[in-house]
C-alpha cells in the first residue's frame, strides 16, 4: 500500500518462505486465508505449513507492501462464507515473485556449476 | 442440515473459545483487524483435524498452533514496540495463572497415579521438579498481575506474598544441590509456598479489587496443601491449589472492572 511506489522488487528480496509461498498460492487465482493455507500445504506436499498467526501476519505485511490486494468480489453465499476475505496478487506482487524466482534460478545455476557437488543437484 | 454435522464436532466450541481467549496476546488493533479471520481459519483447521484423525490430529494441531501463536504474537508486539499496558499485563498474568494451574493439576495427577513408594522409601518426585517450578513461576506471574490490578488498594502489602512464593521456588531449586539437607531445604520452600499463597490471598481478599469469589479459593487451596504427602493418596490434597490458580487466572482474564492505567 504505502511502499509500492518507492520500493523496487529487488529491494524486497529474498522473500521469507511464508511470503514466497503465499504469493505462489495466489499466482493462479484469488483465494481466502484458509484456501491459501491449504494450497501451500498441497503444493509443498505438507513440508511447509502455515499457522493462522503466520498466515495473517504475512498477509498484513504483504498488504502494506502492496504485494497483494483484497478483492471486493465475494463468492456465491451458497458456496462459501460471505465473511471471508479474498486476496489476489497485485501486479507489483507478480514482479516481486518473478524477481525472486529469477534469484532462485541463479542460485540453482551456481549450484549446478559447482562440480564438487557431484550429483547432489 | 447443520445439526447433522454438529455432533462429531462437539469439542470445537471449547477449542475455539480457548483460541479466542489466547488472541489477547496480540496487539489490540491487530486483533481487531485479523482476530475474527484467524479464528475462522483455526475453526476450519479444527474441523479438518477432527475429520481426518480425531483427537490425535486435534492435539497435533494445537501443538503447532500454540507455537505459531506465541511466536507471531511476540513478533507483532515487538513490531509495535511492545506497548504493554497495565490492562494487557493483568490479562496476560491471568492466562499465566490458568496455565500454571492446569500444569500443576497435571503434575499432581501424574504424581498421585504412580505406585506408592516401597516401605521406608519415598515415592519418586524429583523428575517432576522442573515442571513443578515452571508451574509455580506461571502462578507467581498470575499473582503479580493480581497485585498490579489492586495496587491502589493494597499498595505494597501484596509484595511479601509474592516474594515468599518466589523464595519457595528458589528453595525448591536449591534443594537439588543441598545433599543431605535436601529434605530440609525443600521443606522450607514448602512452608514459604503456603505462607506466601495465604498472604497473597488475604491481601487480595482485603483489597476487594478482584471479584470476591476469586480469592477464597487461593487461601483454602493453600491451607489444604498443609495435609499434602506425596507418598500416598494425600498427594491429591495439592489439587485445590491448582484449581485456585485457575480460578484466579479466570477472574483476571475476564474481569472488566479495570482501574485506569497508572
Amino acid at each position: 500500500m504505502a511502499t509500492t511506489k518507492q520500493t523496487s522488487p529487488p529491494d524486497l528480496l529474498p522473500l521469507t518462505p511464508a511470503v514466497f509461498h503465499i504469493l505462489l498460492a495466489l499466482a493462479d487465482e484469488e483465494r481466502h486465508g484458509y484456501a491459501i493455507m491449504k494450497e501451500v500445504e498441497r503444493a509443498t506436499e505438507g513440508q511447509f505449513q502455515l499457522g493462522p498467526g503466520t498466515l495473517y501476519g504475512s498477509i498484513k505485511r504483504m498488504l502494506d507492501m502492496g504485494l497483494i490486494e483484497e478483492t471486493d468480489d465475494r463468492p456465491d453465499p451458497v458456496l462459501d462464507d460471505q465473511r471471508r476475505r479474498y486476496y489476489h496478487m497485485s501486479s507489483f506482487g507478480a514482479k516481486v515473485l518473478k524477481a525472486e524466482l529469477q534469484r532462485l534460478e541463479n542460485l540453482l545455476a551456481i549450484a549446478h556449476s559447482k562440480r564438487a557437488l557431484g550429483g547432489i543437484v | 442440515m447443520n445439526r447433522m454435522v454438529l455432533r462429531p464436532q462437539q469439542r470445537l466450541p471449547l477449542s475455539l473459545w480457548i483460541y479466542r481467549a489466547l488472541l489477547v496476546l496480540y496487539p489490540s488493533d491487530y486483533r481487531r483487524e485479523y482476530g475474527p479471520h484467524m479464528l475462522q481459519v483455526f475453526g476450519d483447521c479444527l474441523r479438518d483435524a477432527h475429520t481426518q484423525g480425531g483427537a490425535y490430529e486435534v492435539m497435533h494441531l494445537w501443538t503447532f498452533t500454540l507455537f505459531d501463536l506465541f511466536k507471531t504474537a511476540l513478533e507483532e508486539r515487538s513490531r509495535q514496540r511492545i506497548r504493554l499496558t497495565k490492562r494487557t499485563f493483568v490479562r496476560l498474568s491471568g492466562l499465566a495463572a490458568m496455565l500454571g494451574g492446569v500444569l500443576w493439576i497435571a503434575i499432581i495427577v501424574t504424581l498421585a497415579s504412580r505406585p506408592p513408594g516401597i516401605p521406608g522409601r519415598h515415592r519418586e518426585v524429583n523428575d517432576l521438579l522442573a515442571e513443578i517450578l515452571f508451574a509455580l513461576l506461571l502462578i507467581v506471574g498470575g499473582l503479580a498481575g493480581a497485585h498490579t490490578r489492586q495496587f491502589s488498594h493494597s499498595r505494597w502489602w501484596g509484595l511479601p506474598g509474592v516474594v515468599a512464593i518466589v523464595s519457595a521456588v528458589l528453595f525448591f531449586s536449591l534443594s537439588q544441590l543441598a545433599g543431605i539437607w535436601q529434605f530440609d531445604v525443600f521443606f522450607i520452600g514448602y512452608v514459604l509456598l503456603i505462607l506466601g499463597s495465604v498472604l497473597s490471598g488475604g491481601v487480595m481478599l482485603a483489597g476487594r479489587a478482584l471479584p470476591r469469589w476469586a480469592t477464597p479459593f487461593l487461601i483454602v487451596g493453600s491451607l489444604v496443601l498443609l495435609g499434602f504427602n506425596s507418598d500416598d493418596a494425600r498427594a491429591y490434597l495439592a489439587l485445590p491449589f491448582g484449581a485456585a490458580a485457575i480460578v484466579l487466572g479466570f477472574a483476571l482474564l475476564l474481569d472488566k472492572r479495570m482501574e485506569p492505567s497508572t
